[in-house]
């Protein structure tokens, strides 16, 4: 058993999980406020396309990072006039988002005589802490030798955390979820509510997706999130919809998806493809127990999906 | 005067609405489709001629149209039943994953030497079965605990796709070619399992996928079930006090939505790749794109046929957009921004937007 290899396989999983720690915690907010948005998949793979293209464009991984979180929040702003203003069904309309996404992030990929595809990167996030704490045994690779989005990611999820418990705002966007018509009685604009945060969460979508072109591939190819907006969704009922169990969550699935290189490089012989599965059964299990348990949706937001009409209160 | 909108609720709308409604929303979605092809330097005209082309355009390209159209028709009914009862099932996916593996399983141990006339019913009845109990997964804990069906159908989505994957590509199991030792495939079913070419490269498949729309559509409309689900869909209180047995119907309803599903996967072994071939049978999206075909048909059976057709035959255009040098990804995008429109189109179902002078009283809402 060599010890470097199960510190190197930690901070590889908190590389890998970074994508749906920003991500997820978006669409915790989003759903937080009433609003499943089913199509992270798609405005991860617009904000990873973007991004790296802007990135390649300017020279600069934080321009991509800013242009990744613009499109990612266009992308679900059109979610968001659809099953907020219009109250199409949100299903559908998530379904919609992540057909778009792919269609589009591939096809804004192919365009043009130098096509992004095509493109090698052209800067990528440096390590925060060269040197100093990062050398330090065991706790440096895990937590100090990491790029600045790791960091900025956990600020993003302490301070999603603290504006849901904490504040008024965070009070307000809960009722929103949970009793519209009530927040709404209370002089709460539940639709400016809704859309503020679902374009929050696409902003957020946008830049895991970028994380993944711009720190984790440093290229762009179609279909590259590979189903890790799935992921972030199916991880917001993992951490039952608060940001930190979303951090812890979204590691645990990092490190699964490493061990298969862990287990080879260990000899340890369990196919990559059951390995796959794991979270997924593992989440399935805990859907069905916690909805046996509490008798429906567990700690769901009450109106979740459930578009909110004024005049059919 | 300025004009001011206001919104005004609608009655139940009639057949000529939806009609118009729904044309309405294509064709701002054909509209908004346009948009990123002209950012790109290509004339959208040209783009949908292309489709047009590749859909019908000669005996060939509407062969291949049809033959897509078999697992969508499929999908789109899977869609469909689980919609009207407002059980937003997304397992079509999973659901065709595992009803390929059990017709190709069915298929191969069948083996050679049998008429098609029962082989292929019979995996067809394999592939169904396999996808109902797939559905059955997650439609029991719906029906007793409320388990949520939307993420309890993604789940089983990546855990069929992780069984069909660990079949060929991780281990050395029944479905896997031992005799081809290049890269992983499926063995080869026995010809009784292929379905019939009877003209060109179109085959029986299209007849079953329509036969069963047709039969779906006159079970749901003159059978008392079909009132059933669409009471269980609108209130489930209701449908509790009619003394309907909503966790029976829930479960019926979802395992027949896997059925529908799972015999999409067998038409796809027995039409397409002809062998367990996973990543063939992922590739076409085909679970999510029945949920495109069931959205634009407004969930009626007897309307998802011809609309079926409409979207395989722009699925298929892809390739041949390669040619007039527009990316392929042109298609998917303009099947996103379709379902968009035409979810977004059914706000008019129910409301209806007014002009009103901006300081008219405002109409009576009583009824005369």
């Amino acid at each position: 058993m060599n010890d470097t290899i199960l510190i190197q396989s930690v901070a590889v999983a908190i590389v890998a999980g970074t994508p749906l720690v920003l991500a997820g915690t978006g669409e915790i907010l989003a759903q937080r406020s009433g609003v499943l948005n089913l199509g992270v998949e798609g405005m991860m793979l617009m904000g990873a396309v973007t991004g790296f293209w802007a990135t390649t464009e300017a020279g600069s991984p934080w321009v991509g990072l800013v242009v990744a979180m613009a499109s990612g929040a266009l992308t679900a702003m059109i979610h968001g006039a659809l099953a907020i203003g219009l109250r199409a069904n949100q299903i559908v309309t998530g379904i919609g988002l992540v057909i778009l996404g792919t269609g589009v992030s591939r096809f804004i990929g192919d365009v043009g005589d130098d096509p992004v595809a095509l493109r090698p990167g052209r800067g990528t996030f440096d390590p925060l802490l060269a040197g100093g704490p990062a050398e330090w045994p065991v706790v440096g690779p895990i937590l100090f030798a990491h790029d600045a989005i790791v960091y900025l990611s956990w600020g993003f999820v302490a301070a999603a955390s603290a504006y849901i418990f904490r504040t008024r705002q965070g009070m307000e966007l809960r009722a929103v979820g949970n009793n519209p018509a009530a927040a709404d009685s209370a002089g709460i604009d539940v639709a400016r509510s809704r859309f503020l945060h679902v374009a929050i969460g696409g902003g957020a979508a946008g830049a895991g997706g970028a994380y993944m072109t711009l720190a984790l591939f440093n290229s762009w190819s179609a279909g590259i999130t590979a189903g890790a907006g799935w992921l972030a969704v199916v991880l917001v009922i993992f951490a039952s919809w608060r940001p930190w169990r979303m951090l812890l969550a979204a590691y645990t699935l990092g490190a699964v998806s490493s061990l298969g290189f862990t287990f080879q490089l260990l000899g340890v012989g369990v196919p990559r493809e059951l390995l796959s599965m794991l979270p997924f059964i593992a989440t399935l299990l805990v859907l069905v127990v916690t909805s046996a348990a509490t008798a429906g949706r567990g700690s769901a937001p009450s109106s979740l999906a459930v578009p909110y009409f004024r005049e059919r209160r | 005067m300025i004009p001011r909108i206001t919104v005004e609720q609608r009655v139940v709308p009639t057949g000529r609405r939806r009609g118009t409604i729904l044309a309405s929303s294509v064709l701002v979605g054909l509209l908004a489709g346009s948009l990123p092809i002209l950012l790109a330097g290509s004339n959208p005209q040209d783009v949908y001629l292309e489709v047009v082309d590749a859909m019908v355009g000669s005996v060939r390209s509407f062969h291949e149209t049809l033959r897509a159209t078999t697992p969508l028709i499929l999908t789109a009914l899977a869609a469909a039943v689980a919609f009207r009862m407002r059980l937003y099932s997304i397992g079509a996916e999973g659901q065709l994953y595992i009803g390929a593996i059990a017709a190709s399983g069915t298929a191969l141990a069948i083996g050679e030497g049998h008429s098609a006339v029962y082989v292929v019913p019979l995996i067809l009845l394999a592939g169904a079965a396999g996808g109902a109990a797939w559905a059955l997964v997650i439609a029991v804990p719906r029906a007793y605990f409320g388990t949520d069906e939307v993420v309890g159908t993604l789940m089983l989505n990546f855990i069929a796709l992780g069984i069909m994957n660990w079949l060929i590509f991780g281990s050395v199991s029944y479905w896997r070619d031992r005799q081809n030792l290049g890269f992983p495939g499926g063995k080869v079913i026995p010809e009784s399992a292929q379905l019939h070419q009877f003209w060109g490269r179109a085959d029986v498949g299209i007849f079953i996928a329509g036969a069963v729309a047709v039969a779906l559509w006159l079970y749901l409309r003159w059978r008392p079930r079909g009132f059933e689900w669409r009471v269980i869909g609108d209130s489930g209180r209701a449908a509790v006090y009619a003394g309907m047995n909503v966790r029976r119907q829930v479960i019926v309803g979802l395992a027949l939505s896997g059925a529908l599903a799972g015999a999409a996967g067998t038409t796809q072994i027995a039409s397409v790749t002809y062998a367990l071939e996973p990543r063939a049978i992922e590739a076409g999206g085909l679970g999510f794109t029945g949920i495109v075909v069931a959205a634009v048909a407004g969930l009626n059976p007897r309307t998802i046929v011809p609309a079926a057709f409409i979207v395989a035959g722009i699925t298929t255009s892809g390739p041949s957009l390669n040619q007039i040098g527009v990316s392929p990804a042109a298609i998917i995008a303009l099947e996103g921004i379709l379902l968009l429109c035409v979810a977004g189109g059914q706000f008019f179902h129910h409301f209806t937007l007014r002009a009103a002078p901006a300081d008219a009283a405002p109409d009576s809402a009583i009824p005369r």
